[in-house]
């Protein structure tokens, strides 16, 4: 009763007393402050969001810690300030606490309720593919209220649509048969790749490749090494965090794919969010995919300018040719001199 | 003697499992490439070798064996544990879980995923927690009482019931996007991680353990008379139980910390095996093995080849399991009296 | 036909249970080819001295001596070879067939061996002969009469090849002609050599089968001595006579 009450209260002395009403992505409204300047962000993969669109003093609760995301903080170490929590199960009373005006969760799931009956706006921010992705940021301008955020926003928006067509262009005349079949993998020990309704899938497609996954739906689902062999796939790419591969594991399964004799395994690439998996690096993920599976169509684009350029425009920051090969090879940043951060 | 000819039996059909079992998985190969493999392993060549013999080989030894190898081991291991705890505690509806021992070895893998421990480590640890369980579990009855058969089972209880919250807590405290997904699938029970390596650890255990159980089969027979009444027949009752306990609590943490939780094969298993050959422990166990490897082939078979996905197949043995348990059940009944 | 060293014999035994003393300073011994009843109202304690008797329960004064050594120092397989129990019957939860249970005798002898050798099998054989049971060889005990289960036990006691054997109340849930053939096994058991001890309720049975009578009341060995001069009807009233005023 007293939290209610003490909800009721935050809720009306937010410094901008009116609000609008937002549609989230499970299609619920909710009645969001013009300006909200306490937000919880509960997903993994929505911080990257809100950082690009400016709202990264905003951010009071996330659940992206330092030791998972070492390029977020460097990128954005005001993230620091925040209160970093364990997952999207957070208590209602938790929120209120800390005075959150605006929660980003995943999905819509039965503690959003708690959050609704004390009076903090939810705002549900799941996306599957590049098209939900736009509209989750669409939809974060709109929460943010800023107009730096709008503008990044429709910024944003345009950079994909030129990035998409621009890879499209330069694969028209692509046969199907030149199209190297690619497993994505997410993790190895338990071994588990991405198959079809995956933004992995979609990359790999646009990317100018085949999801060599057949009769996988979904992501990070268990597989095993002699599935895999039989896909044989022309590439592999290794997701950030999966481990090393071990090439004379399994009994020397590995050795007898067409990627590892040809010496065509890959390791993702991971900046402030891993690039493969639903952040907002996805432009630069399609990029590195493209010249990745066809180094002769995009022999003229440097990754290294464009992570670099993508950064100065949409993070603010200055990232050093160094940085930005680190990020390129999925390793942390250099620990600094005095051993901090 | 009918009942050495069941167990023959039983063997051979092992034997025919493991090799139809040899055919069965998600790469293409047909049974005459799968034959010719194994034929030039054994250093027999019955003709030129085919162009993919190579591919053949590795998929047949680095891929398809381990796993097959790792079933056998771990179905052998979980249906000896079981039958040997039905037979101490007198109670045919005991499963090698009584005492703690899959809470703790859970427990200690999820540990090991949070620690980052690597395969090794989390396999290491999986052990330990077993084991740890039980020691307290048993230490727990002997505050009590050490010679009641029921402080036993409150201690296990207790201990089974201790190690599950801490598992709750590694599972609320580990990274919900990399570390709380592997514990999960840990806990299902599966068979990917059986390395060759793996497998040799495995293999004499599980092989000294079954035989060292099965040899105190009949001491195990005069034990189901009763505590007091197998001490007139000369029985060691407390070195006896103990022993017993502590053999097969080590065989089943060794199945958990290879191949995850994997349930029902412990309960159901002997309860087949006593329907083949009667209630003698001596035959029991040892068929029991047979039988438990044989029935986790299947599982595993089906786990690995039903679709590309893997299944955990210890979801395969739970469901099997519960079908063969119900289907078998009104047989089952002479097996006992309530 | 008996024999002047004691197979057991109890030395100023004294066992408390509890708070309670269940027997006081008891002395007796078991002789070889002696057959022995022992009586006693139900909490007498005689389910004690049977726990005693066997080496289950160690007094709390007094030596409990078997075959000339103090009972802890035997162990229990050793124990096992000398004396053999045959209690009331129970039924156990696995159908183990009657040969399984008769050669569960043979477990003091070889605990581990899988299956029986020559020697175990034919004492096996051997008695379940003896208790003409040998038909029932294969039927699982958990289908037998009471009668029938007795026969199967008291044969297990024979296959074990001890010389001592300890009955808990035989005659339960015998009829006539089977109480009469037991008693008759008993006869011949004893005039072979082996000290038979067994509980029974029955006096007048008691008189005219066994050798020797122990009568025991609250804990204390009220009469011992030939069966038929012990049980005459005025020590056997004394005996069965209530505490106090109460009816039963």
């Amino acid at each position: 009763m007293g939290a209610l009450a003490w909800g009721l209260m935050t809720g009306a002395a937010a410094p901008a007393a009116s609000a609008r009403d937002i549609t989230d992505m499970a299609g619920t409204p909710s009645s969001v402050p013009d300006h909200p300047a306490r937000i919880a962000d509960l997903w993994f993969a929505h911080n990257e969001l809100v950082l690009m669109l400016g709202g990264a003093p905003q951010i009071v609760m996330t659940v992206d810690r330092p030791q998972a995301r070492p390029w977020m903080y460097q990128v954005f170490p005001v993230l620091y300030q925040a209160h970093a929590v364990n997952g999207p199960q957070v208590n209602a009373e938790t929120l209120l606490r800390d005075r959150v005006d605006l929660v980003f969760v995943p999905e819509a799931s039965a503690t959003i309720a708690a959050f609704r009956a004390v009076g903090v706006p939810v705002l549900v921010s799941s996306f599957h593919d590049s098209d939900g992705l736009l509209r989750v940021v669409d939809m974060t301008a709109t929460a943010l209220g800023t107009d730096t955020a709008r503008a990044t926003a429709a910024s944003y928006r345009a950079m994909m649509h030129d990035t998409v067509d621009n890879v499209r262009t330069r694969l028209a005349d692509l046969p199907a048969t030149a199209r190297p079949r690619v497993v994505h993998i997410q993790s190895l020990h338990p071994l588990r790749v991405d198959g079809t309704d995956s933004i992995v899938d979609e990359w790999i497609t646009l990317a100018g490749g085949v999801n060599a996954a057949t009769g996988i739906s979904g992501n990070m689902k268990p597989v095993s090494a002699e599935q895999v062999a039989a896909w044989n796939p022309d590439v592999i790419i290794l997701g950030p965090d999966s481990g090393t591969l071990d090439q004379n594991a399994d009994g020397g399964v590995w050795q007898r794919m067409a990627a590892v004799r040809a010496g065509r395994v890959y390791q993702n690439p991971s900046g402030v969010f891993p690039w493969d998996r639903y952040g907002s690096e996805l432009p630069l993920q399609i990029r590195w995919a493209a010249r990745t599976l066809h180094p002769d169509r995009f022999a003229d684009v440097d990754m290294v300018a464009v992570t670099r350029d993508f950064y100065r425009t949409y993070f603010h920051y200055d990232l050093n040719a160094g940085d930005a090969a680190r990020i390129l090879a999925a390793q942390p940043p250099q620990a600094a001199p005095d051993g901090s951060r | 003697m009918r009942a050495s000819v069941v167990g023959c039996l039983c063997f051979a059909g092992l034997i025919v499992v493991a090799m139809v079992s040899a055919c069965v998985g998600r790469f293409p190969l047909h049974a005459g490439q799968v034959l010719h493999a194994m034929l030039a392993a054994a250093g027999v060549e019955p003709g030129p070798p085919p162009p993919d013999a190579d591919m053949v080989h590795t998929i047949l030894f680095g891929a398809r064996l381990p796993r097959i190898g790792g079933a056998i081991c771990v179905g052998a291991a979980l249906s000896v544990a079981g039958a040997a705890y039905q037979a101490v505690f007198r109670n045919p509806l005991v499963s090698p879980g009584l005492l703690g021992v899959l809470a703790g070895a859970g427990t200690g893998a999820a540990l090991g995923i949070v620690w980052g421990a690597g395969p090794a480590g989390v396999a290491g640890l999986s052990f330990v927690g077993g084991l740890a369980a039980v020691a307290f579990g048993v230490g727990v009855a002997h505050m009590f009482d050490a010679a009641s058969m029921l402080m036993l089972v409150f201690g296990g209880l207790i201990s089974s019931a201790l190690f599950t919250a801490l598992l709750s807590l590694l599972k609320y405290v580990a990274d919900p996007q990399n570390q709380l997904p592997d514990i999960v699938f840990w806990l299902l029970g599966s068979l990917t991680q059986v390395t060759p390596r793996a497998l040799s650890v495995l293999v004499l255990p599980v092989l000294v353990g079954t035989m060292l159980l099965s040899a105190c089969g009949r001491m195990l027979d005069g034990l189901a008379m009763g505590d007091e009444e197998a001490r007139t027949l000369g029985i060691p009752v407390m070195a006896l139980r103990y022993g017993v306990i502590g053999g097969a609590t080590v065989l089943a943490a060794l199945t958990v910390s290879v191949a995850g939780m994997i349930g029902w094969v412990g309960l159901v298993v002997p309860h087949v095996a006593r329907l083949l050959v009667g209630p003698c422990n001596m035959r029991v166990l040892p068929v029991s093995a047979c039988i438990g490897a044989i029935f986790l082939l299947v599982c595993d078979d089906l786990a690995r080849s039903l679709s590309a996905e893997e299944i955990p197949v210890g979801l395969i043995a739970d469901l099997l399991g519960v079908v063969v348990f119900v289907s078998v059940l009104p047989l089952l009944r002479r097996g006992w009296r309530a | 036909m008996k024999a002047d060293t004691p197979v057991l014999c109890l030395d100023h035994v004294r066992f408390r249970h509890g708070r309670r003393t269940v027997l006081h300073d008891l002395s007796f011994a078991i002789h070889a080819g002696e057959l022995t009843a022992l009586l006693g109202p139900n909490g007498a304690g005689k389910t004690t001295l049977l726990r005693l008797m066997l080496g289950l329960v160690q007094p709390d004064t007094g030596q409990v001596w078997l075959d000339g050594r103090p009972m802890a120092d035997w162990s229990r397989r050793e124990v096992a070879r000398r004396i053999a129990y045959v209690p009331q019957g129970h039924v156990p939860l696995f159908p183990y067939t009657v040969r399984d249970i008769v050669g569960m005798g043979r477990l003091a002898e070889t605990p581990f061996a899988p299956s029986l050798r020559a020697t175990d099998c034919s004492a096996v054989e051997h008695a379940m002969a003896e208790l003409a049971i040998t038909r029932l060889a294969g039927r699982p005990y958990t289908d037998l009469s009471g009668g029938e289960r007795q026969a199967v036990l008291l044969a297990r006691a024979l296959a074990q090849g001890a010389r001592t054997l300890i009955l808990d109340e035989p005659e339960t849930g015998l009829d006539h002609g089977q109480k009469q053939r037991l008693y008759a096994l008993l006869r011949r058991l004893a005039e072979q050599g082996h000290a038979v001890v067994a509980t029974t309720h029955d006096p007048f049975q008691a008189a005219r089968v066994f050798d020797r009578a122990v009568l025991l009341r609250d804990g204390r060995i009220v009469g011992d001595g030939p069966a038929e001069t012990v049980l005459c009807a005025d020590m056997v009233d004394r005996l069965y006579a209530p505490h106090g005023q109460t009816a039963i």
